[in-house]
């Protein structure tokens, strides 16, 4: 089966959405919009609009969301109410407000799919420790750290991702709600929470440039998190420790290749008794050399709307966790838990 | 595809091939091969098809041909099937190899790195296949130990031996449609490599996986030492296909790749025990071993298995 397909934002995110559903058999991308109206030369072939609320006049099965952030609920929910299975990047809006409007559109909207873009889930190294997770080979999880920076760049301070009235968050929101993400996916839920979201290089912005972050699960699962936009060398980084061993992520793969390469590290712990030098455990390392995760991401979304597979990566219920611990991250910001 | 990086510093050449019996292992397989007379033309590569012309090296009587196109390398002209299975049921060191002693000096050697090794299939299937029990069939399984191990594995459900080497027993039951199947150094010794993964495909259900531990004959050691290679004996050692060469054979024969890897830890190893047998044409690999740097040795070794230039390679494939 085939979808009529309508790309609404055609920036980075737009541009690599099509790539990837143009090498999907079940997606026929008919459709592109965005307000600039120049990007119609470049796609002669396809109907352009620059409106998107033309575009759901159209006949479309499926409607994919790579806007700013402070319209993107508005097109989903009118996408949903018009029969179309919805592909939303993220951050799913600005706030969980935002999210729980999209969850009411999506109950109204019976039997269509809404996915938010969390591809991070699906890079290989990702997958590797999901399944190393899963297993239990290492017993269960103590804690976990994360680092997910970036260099905010010449134009950081005028970019659409430092104006407060498109974005609803600094770099917390825009980048490190993927490492949060896959926080709460391999340790479960954050209860507590202890931060420092600060201005510290780009004072002149409204949004933050790096945020510290603290968490505990009910079980006593700790993490910490640094989300940063004054990474001057790009990195991503997740080490989570088990009972018995550890793993570690360490870069990301991107057309770029800027994160480094792209690997995991795991190691069953090892003693004196086992080892040669306590410390140095007997460790295994993957690389890889293909990013295919937006091309898994789109194939999710196609089964699941074919019912071929229950389980939804970045479903509804994920973006509203997601958008919870974001809130309250800024709203403990620097404060004494009470 | 993935690469490897696997430090274990506990590991080394004589867990594989203990001093006590590989002289006597080499006295019986170089008597056997000198007495067996065959062809002294260069058969096409069983690989890829391709004609071959460049002899790499000769032992026992034995010759090896490479293959340019995926250089891999194999026996240049095959022995014949009776030969072959003269060798693996019939010969003294066939005897050898199923007598209770060598079967207990092998387990002694290497029950560590067997569990290791298992502990790392499982993992393989955990993330290729999910977390369950699974149906599993050891092709060609030659050691006692390595099945104990097997069978004491949490993720087996059924166990399976397929066309084993004495003292294994083949199983009266036979495992169809199973999830798995383990080609541990079997490949090497086959004559016709093409065939058996035909026949392994028939045995496996659709995406269920094959993986296959190989010598490769692009790794760095056998490249290095060639005719001096302690460990390749010509009739175990039949095919040695390199990465790309595995990659053709499992494509051409109803396979999808997921991963091949060279995550050997000894290559660098192997060359510092037989320092004094590199060739004199090997400047690089001498100059490294007189650095007498054991950093230096885990670095290249690191790049070895990094590059997919070590001789032990892994691969798994899922059946189409």
């Amino acid at each position: 089966m085939t979808f009529r397909t309508a790309i609404i934002g055609v920036g980075k995110m737009g541009r690599i959405r099509k790539r990837e559903l143009d090498a999907h058999s079940g997606f026929d991308v008919i459709c592109l919009c965005d307000r600039n109206k120049s990007i119609a030369d470049e796609f002669p072939n396809l109907q352009f609009y620059t409106e998107w609320i033309d575009v759901l006049n159209l006949d479309l099965d499926v409607v994919i969301v790579c806007t700013f952030n402070h319209i993107a609920p508005d097109i989903v929910c009118a996408a949903l109410k018009k029969g179309c299975h919805v592909f939303c990047e993220k951050p799913p809006g600005c706030s969980v407000e935002d999210v729980e409007r999209i969850m009411r559109a999506e109950k109204a909207a019976s039997n269509k799919v809404l996915k938010f873009g969390f591809n991070h889930r699906f890079h290989s190294a990702v997958m590797e420790a999901k399944s190393i997770v899963e297993s239990n080979r290492y017993g269960q999880i103590l804690h976990a750290r994360g680092v997910y920076g970036k260099a905010g760049g010449l134009d950081f301070s005028e970019n659409w991702r430092s104006n407060p009235s498109l974005v609803g968050g600094g770099i917390l929101l825009d980048q490190g709600i993927h490492m949060l993400d896959l926080m709460q996916y391999f340790l479960g839920d954050f209860n507590q929470i202890k931060s420092f979201v600060e201005n510290l290089y780009w004072k002149n912005i409204a949004l933050e440039d790096n945020a510290f972050i603290l968490m505990k699960t009910d079980e006593g699962k700790v993490a910490m998190m640094h989300s940063s936009a004054t990474q001057w060398k790009h990195k991503f980084l997740l080490e989570i420790f088990f009972e018995n061993g550890y793993l570690t992520i360490n870069g990301l793969l991107t057309s770029t290749r800027s994160y480094g390469e792209e690997s995991i590290t795991f190691a069953k712990k090892q003693f004196e008794d086992e080892a040669q030098a306590i410390g140095r455990p007997r460790e295994e390392t993957i690389y890889f050399d293909t990013d295919n995760s937006w091309g898994l991401e789109n194939n999710e979304f196609y089964d699941r709307i074919n019912g071929k597979v229950d389980k939804l990566n970045g479903n509804s219920e994920d973006a509203l966790k997601i958008m919870k611990l974001i809130e309250k991250i800024y709203t403990t910001n620097n404060k004494e838990e009470k | 595809m993935v690469s490897y990086e696997y430090v274990d510093t506990s590991v080394d050449e004589e867990h594989f091939h203990p001093g006590k019996i590989v002289e006597l292992e080499q006295k019986l397989a170089r008597e056997f091969l000198l007495k067996v007379k065959h062809k002294k033309s260069i058969d096409p590569c069983p690989i890829s098809g391709a004609s071959r012309d460049e002899i790499l090296f000769k032992k026992w009587g034995w010759s090896y041909a490479l293959s340019e196109d995926t250089w891999s390398i194999s026996l240049s002209s095959f022995p014949s099937k009776e030969i072959v299975s003269d060798y693996n049921k019939n010969s003294k060191l066939s005897e050898l190899r199923a007598s209770k002693e060598y079967q207990e000096i092998v387990l002694e050697n290497r029950r560590d790195i067997w569990e290791n090794q298992i502990d790392w299939i499982k993992g393989r299937i955990d993330r290729y296949l999910g977390i369950k029990k699974y149906q599993l069939i050891d092709w060609g399984s030659r050691y006692t130990g390595w099945l104990e191990c097997l069978k004491s594995a949490s993720f087996i459900d059924d166990l399976y031996v397929h066309e084993p080497l004495a003292p294994i027993q083949e199983d009266i039951l036979t495992g169809n449609n199973v999830d798995v199947v383990l080609l541990i150094d079997v490949l090497q010794r086959e004559i016709e490599p093409a065939e058996l993964l035909k026949k392994i495909s028939a045995s496996i259900k659709k995406d269920g996986l094959l993986i296959i531990f190989c010598r490769a004959g692009s790794g760095f050691d056998i490249l290095t030492l060639r005719e001096n290679s302690d460990s390749i004996f010509p009739l175990d050692h039949i095919v040695l296909p390199s990465p790309k060469g595995l990659e053709l054979l499992l494509n051409d024969n109803g396979y999808e790749i997921l991963e091949i890897t060279t995550p050997g830890l000894l290559d660098m190893k192997i060359l510092e025990k037989q320092a004094h047998e590199v060739p004199k044409d090997q400047y690089l690999s001498r100059y490294i071993l007189q650095q007498n740097d054991d950093l230096l040795i885990e670095r290249m070794q690191v790049f070895l298995q990094r590059n997919n230039l070590s001789s032990h390679m892994r691969c798994i494939a899922k059946k189409k």
